[in-house]
């Protein structure tokens, strides 16, 4: 009888524990499931937090809800599903105005710098001061990524807190005034110096040793000419041109290389101010 | 002592059982020869164009009767012979042979190339054509704190 009366209490507590239905199983009604979602959301594990939000009825969820779920799906990087999630929040809700920010970063993100601008002006004349600013920022910010005509400095710094608009000047001076090299002047020097041009352009190995490169094979052309070892002349002559011609196609190559290499690290500069201030973005309080 | 038996039984089989993936604790049957980089040359001689056919022979006769018998030793990915056949590929006989002179003497500058150029796998560093083409589009610059993986 006992051993009966174990395995029905068994039995019975697996099929209660597989029951999703909530009217059956409390931990899957509504609040436990926010529960368990909020948990995940904390944990960072924002897949199954989303996943886990998504199971409340739609009619059931709240804007906060929603937030959150678009939050999560912009944070593991499905940015459409996201978008299109945080712009049904709606107007009057307490996240319309995080949620325009949360869009313009995702925006940002892809790189979509003109639809950025666009949607920023459209919501300019909401009465949203906090996220209009930080909005703003961003905004400014999106000039110095794309290749469209910067705003001048007084305009562009002014959304800017005061202590924001020293290392934002900077960035903007950099973008500005980049410590480019001219490839047809590194060309010129190479020309007039073999390798020079390179040493313009930082590259002072490079340009030591074509230099030298250079020099040996014009130097044993004259030798072997003297010698009157015609052919060995024309043979070295013949490298020693080449070597020129290399160094001078080499250093406007060079050039360009170091212009990308400053353009890179002016964007790596550009991405580390904006993820430091996490994209302009308030801290939200749902892990507090 | 019939139950302990069969219970005993029960366990036995069943660890058994569990044990049935030994071939994966096995020893592996690695090769330890060196691989045979000729092996994977493209001797081949294309026939779009003689300078480009003349230029292909010169580079195989290079590889198989001294850049195969001396070793691996060029220390980037490409390999400048490499370097020069893509760069002909890519632009043009002239510009494609520039490309290589300049890059033998990059080669020959044994200071700083480790601050210079990303790694390529374990043992060469990264110098692609691409960047030398004076495209700019196509320039796509690369830190040398950055791996990239061998094929």
């Amino acid at each position: 009888m006992i051993k009966l009366i174990l395995i029905s209490l068994s039995a019975a507590s697996f099929t209660y524990s597989q029951n999703i239905n909530s009217g059956v199983n409390v931990l899957h009604q509504k609040e436990n499931i926010i529960k368990f979602a909020d948990y995940l959301f904390c944990e960072k594990d924002y897949l199954r937090s989303a996943n886990e939000y998504l199971r409340i009825d739609e009619g059931l969820r709240d804007e906060k809800i929603n937030f959150k779920i678009a939050l999560s799906f912009s944070t593991i990087g499905d940015y459409s599903t996201a978008k299109n999630i945080f712009r049904q929040i709606n107007e009057s809700s307490p996240y319309y105005g995080s949620s325009r920010l949360e869009i313009m970063k995702i925006f940002f993100l892809e790189e979509r710098y003109h639809e950025l601008g666009e949607y920023f002006r459209t919501g300019r004349n909401l009465n949203l001061s906090t996220e209009n600013t930080s909005g703003e920022k961003l905004y400014s910010l999106s000039f110095l990524k794309d290749q469209q005509t910067i705003p001048a400095f007084e305009n562009f710094v002014k959304a800017f807190d005061a202590d924001e608009k020293n290392e934002v000047a900077a960035l903007y001076q950099l973008k500005m005034n980049p410590p480019n090299k001219n490839p047809l002047i590194a060309s010129v020097l190479s020309a007039i110096i073999p390798g020079a041009g390179k040493i313009y352009t930082g590259d002072i190995g490079d340009g030591i040793f074509t230099f030298l490169t250079t020099g040996v094979f014009t130097f044993l052309a004259y030798d072997n000419f003297k010698a009157e070892h015609n052919f060995r002349g024309w043979l070295f002559s013949g490298l020693a041109v080449m070597f020129y011609g290399g160094n001078i196609y080499g250093s406007f190559a060079s050039a360009q290389i170091h212009n990308a290499r400053i353009k890179y690290e002016f964007n790596l500069q550009l991405d580390s101010f904006i993820k430091l201030k996490n994209y302009f973005i308030p801290q939200y309080d749902f892990c507090k | 002592m019939k139950k302990i038996f069969t219970v005993l039984l029960i366990f036995y089989t069943l660890c058994v059982y569990a044990q049935t993936d030994w071939v994966k604790w096995e020893k592996a049957d690695l090769p330890y020869s060196k691989n045979n980089e000729h092996t994977k040359r493209d001797y081949s001689i294309p026939g779009e164009s003689f300078s480009e056919a003349a230029l292909k022979s010169l580079a195989s006769a290079y590889w198989f009767f001294i850049s195969d018998v001396d070793g691996e030793n060029c220390p980037f990915n490409p390999s400048c012979s490499g370097f020069l056949i893509e760069a002909i590929k890519e632009t043009n006989l002239p510009q494609g042979t520039l490309m290589f002179f300049d890059r033998f003497t990059r080669d020959l500058n044994i200071f700083g190339r480790m601050n210079h150029y990303p790694r390529y796998g374990a043992l060469h560093l990264y110098d692609p054509v691409d960047l030398y083409t004076l495209n700019e589009d196509k320039i796509q610059y690369l830190p040398p704190t950055i791996l990239i993986k061998s094929e």
